[in-house]
């Protein structure tokens, strides 16, 4: 391990900033050519990567039925109030 | 992407739908934003009858400011900050202050990879792997794909301390940016990223306990 490399330990908790394109140039530099020659980081990178796209396939919560209508009738009475027909 | 800063065409012509009054276009938003507006106001007010409130008066707030509203930051951002504003002044009335470690967790600085993954510092390669992690890619793209997977997500984000949860869920599910996060949860872009890599790593952990054990 060369002296400007990052142990694998420390390299897995930059990742999520990695993704996120928010690491200053010189440690993404690092980051990059530790994972070009880490088999065990890349394959790290690669379950973070897989998890944004799971949590991106995931559908938010509904509203409830009565709160939904709650609001509708809201602004209904808005509209009645601020622009008459 | 869209910028925080300012609004969107597709937010100025919404905003031109819901001064006209077009119900549809109203109760939309109400479906993409209501269900975040409650878990943001739940972690200012002390019930969550009270967040419903909060969230109905945020609702009027908007309705009430529509038409003065010109646009100079995004519509989901003026949104929650009419929220955040009710939801605060809500829970000082009741006398609630909530410490910000019991909504964004503890031990922030706590590694989210296990330490038994890698070679211990009496080691000649401390801090390497001392056995490689999972390589997802081998997995068939069912099984990531797959409705018991996503479900082991989700539910690992409802385990989640409430911010870090709010936090994946509008960068990952609903696909905000980090500046929009930041504004409508009211956190510095440090600590959004710190939040947000604990919250991808805790459910990726999960992912794979249960992508191995299933496997």
């Amino acid at each position: 391990m060369s002296s400007q490399d990052i142990a694998c330990q420390q390299l897995v908790e930059l990742l999520s900033d990695h993704l996120e394109g928010t690491l200053p140039a010189d440690e993404r530099a690092r980051v990059v050519a530790h994972l070009s020659a880490c088999d065990g980081c890349t394959a790290a990178l690669e379950q973070l990567r897989e998890t944004v796209r799971v949590a991106g396939s995931l559908e938010e919560a509904a509203v409830e039925a009565p709160e939904r209508e709650r609001v509708r009738q809201a602004f209904r009475r808005w509209l009645e109030a601020t622009r008459p027909a | 992407m869209q910028d925080a800063t300012t609004a969107s065409a597709q937010d100025l012509a919404l905003i031109q739908r819901l001064r006209a009054g077009d119900e549809d276009a109203f109760m939309a938003l109400v479906d993409a934003l209501q269900p975040s507006m409650l878990r943001v106001a739940r972690m200012y007010v002390s019930t969550l009858a009270v967040a419903e409130e909060v969230v109905q008066d945020a609702w009027l707030g908007v309705l009430k400011g529509i038409d003065r509203f010109e646009g100079r930051s995004s519509l989901r951002t003026w949104i929650f900050r009419i929220l955040t504003n009710i939801a605060k002044t809500r829970g000082q009335r009741e006398g609630r202050s909530v410490p910000f470690a019991s909504l964004a967790g503890e031990d922030l600085d706590a590694p989210t990879w296990e330490p038994a993954s890698f070679l211990g510092p009496e080691d000649e390669w401390a801090g390497r792997w001392s056995s490689l992690p999972n390589d997802w890619r081998g997995l068939p793209q069912e099984r990531l794909e797959a409705a018991a997977t996503r479900s082991v997500a989700a539910h690992a984000i409802t385990k989640l301390p409430p911010m870090q949860a709010e936090v994946i869920r509008l960068r990952d599910v609903a696909g905000w940016t980090s500046e929009e996060v930041c504004n409508a949860l009211e956190l510095t872009q440090t600590n959004q990223r710190v939040l947000l890599h604990r919250a991808r790593g805790r459910v990726r952990r999960e992912l794979d306990d249960y992508l191995e054990a299933d496997g």
